[in-house]
């Protein structure tokens, strides 16, 4: 097609919060051939945009005000809400690039930076070499908007076996694609191949993630110190990593670097979320604290809800209170008696958020020797138990708190308990993650021979020995999804399949995993709407 | 409790710095527009002048904020591949009006799949430096090529002015503290040069530069070698 009129039909967004910009954008765009342009002030008003259009070319200021998320977040939440068409271009406008936010948008990045100052001529310029580029990748975009990974992989195969100028972005979108798709042997190879040409960090970092999915956290941790021996900005490296020593049992050394994670940027929840937990097992539960009201605060208006996290500062402030004396003792009773006293009243009519209110109480009850308080809560929990069809999950982990952590309490309240154990919410007092990666290893082998009952029960087995290991969770959830579809599923496979989910869940969804673990739940939506 | 003023001149250098760019990104948009609608050849390079003044300002401000984030720690790189034909094309569209108005003729000898790793916001902002000096001093032509030597990239602009002089020339060789980065401008944009040239490593090399008079054109001759 000629460059002059490439443009012309072209719908176009600004996202600029400064209203010169947009004018003047606006009119370089115009003298550009475009005819169609949209504008925003900010990320909300783009998206709401963006929904109704589905634009050609997004132009997006990454500052976009106080009051608004900014350009990276907004081409993040575009992602998350799976509008973003993969051939829309999306340019980032920038007063400069810094290494903080270049390395801040590792998953996903705009298709270019562009730096202001800039003139009609550069903008063209950039478009044109932007949009041959998609043009060129055409074919593998469109099986990415269907979601298509298996067909994207043989597209880009196609593509590589002629040499041309974007043969880089190919193998990129194949790595990513059998990341999503669980081939962790082939990503591996992938990665592998262009590392012996030069060590790239995206091809590092794809490496590691493909170690972690077969189960080799060692390795893929000495990859993530690596990477970050070259990029102390890459932050996102430094949550793997964290994720990786998790899986090894070096709890200590994980909250180390998700300190270091949290120093760099505090803007995903998942990371503070992780971080604060961690603190509670270290016992550092004024850092929990502050991280939890953080986690709150930020997710206030997210579609998940923040239930639980609210139930985690909860019980982390009883913690905190035992570690006190003083004036800071009365203090710190006084703040959480007033949460506890908002919390009642912003959800007095939701009888599972009350239930679960009902333990914290419980618990605090229980700290400070109120032991007849105590039985009458219990005795309300357990009517409520009784009286609830189905228990939503921020009930069923406090109820998991509440079993592993104070048995005592729940043990003259059978009711609570045969919820626990009928729930499979006792954790098995054995811990052991080092073996659980050895039987996740065997349960790959087995579920690549295609023997999916052998791979479960290992992946059951490695799941029961370390339980917040997301990898094994998912691959779990992912072979009795795949048992389920075959034959009829049972009650307690969809019960394992439902702890699988509790441990996944929190997964931040730009992590390719991400793809997996929405797969598996449609196709368990679907089976279960059918039944 | 006690408190002290908090500032971190970092931050408060990025803030202005952004300020700043947002006033010469409107300012370099409107000298655009005046020039387009230039009728006189006077009025079109004086607009050509204040053009190459306002990117040099641009040039200067991005070097400032570099070099003090270079003293804190080592000058942060992403390494990525690029092509190097579209950094180049880059770097003349938004010198054009200058180029127009002083009629000098680019040549490029740069083969279209040349891809090299590189840190794509350094190496712009260091070859439209470089490319802006030799716009400056040369009588009509400049020359851009670029090949792989050795597995090693090597850039080279040069043109047909009266060169680089000796004391430039000696500059290259000295260390960086040695420096003299009182005397004027043109020392601070080799030191970043070096700078950034030096943070671009793979392997045990790392990239240099160098400056020569003489050449193709028989001007300087600013060659950058990357590994």
């Amino acid at each position: 097609m000629s460059d002059l009129n490439r443009y012309q039909n072209k719908k176009f967004l600004i996202v600029d919060d400064f209203a010169e910009f947009r004018t003047s954008l606006s009119n370089m765009l115009i003298s550009l051939g475009a005819k169609e342009i949209d504008t925003a002030v900010n990320a909300e008003k783009a998206i709401e945009l963006y929904q109704k259009h589905k634009h050609d070319v997004i132009l997006c200021d990454y500052n976009l005000g106080d009051t608004s998320q900014d350009g990276q977040q907004l081409l993040e939440e575009l992602n998350y809400r799976e509008i973003l068409r993969k051939d829309s271009i999306f340019i980032m406008v920038t007063a400069e690039n810094s290494i903080e936010m270049v390395m801040g948008a590792i998953e996903f990045k705009p298709d270019s930076y562009l730096t202001k100052p800039f003139t009609k001529q550069s903008l063209k310029t950039r478009l044109d070499k932007v949009y041959e580029k998609k043009q060129y990748l055409l074919p593998v975009l469109s099986e990415l908007n269907k979601q298509d990974y298996i067909s994207a992989v043989k597209v880009c195969n196609q593509m590589l076996k002629s040499k041309h100028r974007y043969a880089s972005n190919c193998l990129q979108i194949k790595g990513d694609c059998l990341l999503r798709l669980g081939l962790y042997q082939q990503a591996a190879s992938v990665y592998h191949s262009i590392n012996k040409q030069r060590p790239l960090l995206w091809s590092l970092i794809g490496f590691a993630k493909a170690q972690m999915g077969s189960g080799h956290f060692e390795q893929a941790n000495r990859y993530f110190e690596k990477i970050i021996s070259l990029n102390q900005h890459a932050v996102n490296a430094l949550d793997l990593q964290a994720e990786c020593l998790l899986a090894l049992g070096e709890d200590e050394k994980a909250f180390e670097v998700l300190e270091q994670a949290v120093k760099i940027s505090s803007k995903s929840i998942s990371r503070l979320r992780l971080y604060a937990d961690l603190a509670v097992a270290m016992t550092q539960y004024s850092i929990a604290l502050m991280y939890y009201k953080k986690v709150i605060q930020l997710s206030k208006n997210s579609v998940s809800g923040n239930e639980e996290d609210i139930f985690k500062l909860l019980n982390t402030y009883i913690n905190y209170i035992k570690t006190l004396n003083g004036s800071q003792l009365s203090k710190s009773k006084n703040e959480l008696q007033s949460y506890i006293k908002n919390y009642q009243q912003t959800h007095k009519s939701d009888l599972q958020f009350i239930t679960a209110l009902e333990i914290t109480k419980c618990i605090y009850l229980h700290y400070l020797g109120n032991e007849q308080d105590v039985t009458n809560y219990l005795t309300s929990i357990c009517k409520n138990l009784t009286s609830l069809t189905d228990t939503r999950v921020f009930l069923k982990e406090q109820l998991s708190y509440f079993i592993n952590h104070f048995p005592q309490i729940v043990q003259s309240a059978p009711i609570i308990a045969d919820y626990c154990k009928n729930h499979s919410l006792i954790k098995s007092a054995r811990y052991d993650p080092l073996l659980a990666n050895k039987l996740y290893q065997q349960g790959l082998i087995a579920f690549a021979n295609n023997k999916l009952i052998e791979a479960a029960d290992n992946f059951r087995k490695a799941s029961i020995l370390s339980p917040q290991n997301i990898t094994i969770a998912l691959l779990l959830m992912t072979v009795l999804t795949r048992i389920c579809e075959k034959q009829k599923q049972s009650q307690e496979v969809m019960q394992i399949i439902e702890n699988c989910v509790r441990t996944i869940k929190n997964l931040d969804p730009a992590d390719q995993r991400f793809t997996l673990f929405r797969k598996n739940l449609k196709t368990i939506r679907t089976l279960l709407a059918g039944k | 409790m006690e408190t002290k003023p908090d500032i971190d001149f970092s931050s408060v250098l990025a803030s202005s710095v952004h300020d700043m760019k947002n006033s010469l990104c409107l300012l370099i948009q409107s000298i655009d527009r005046l020039s387009e609608q230039a009728q006189e050849q006077e009025t079109s390079s004086e607009l050509a002048k204040l053009h190459y003044e306002a990117s040099r300002l641009n040039t200067n401000l991005l070097q400032l904020l570099s070099l003090y984030r270079a003293e804190k720690s080592s000058l942060p790189v992403n390494i990525e591949e690029h092509h190097i034909l579209d950094i180049v094309e880059e770097i003349m569209t938004k010198n054009q009006l200058y180029l127009e108005n002083n009629q000098i003729n680019v040549d490029l000898d740069i083969d279209e799949s040349l891809s090299w790793y590189i840190d794509i916001d350094l190496i712009s902002n260091l070859l439209n430096d470089i490319f802006i000096n030799a716009m400056r001093y040369t009588d009509s032509r400049i020359k851009i090529s670029a090949k792989v030597l050795e597995n090693q990239l090597m850039i080279c602009i040069e043109d047909n002015g009266p060169g680089y002089s000796q004391h430039m020339l000696e500059q290259t060789s000295m260390t960086m503290q040695d420096l003299n980065l009182t005397n004027g401008r043109t020392g601070l944009g080799l030191f970043f040069a070096k700078l950034i040239a030096k943070a671009h490593q793979n392997e045990d090399q790392s990239g240099k530069i160098e400056l020569k008079n003489g050449g193709e054109l028989g001007g300087s001759q600013f060659i950058l070698t990357l590994p």
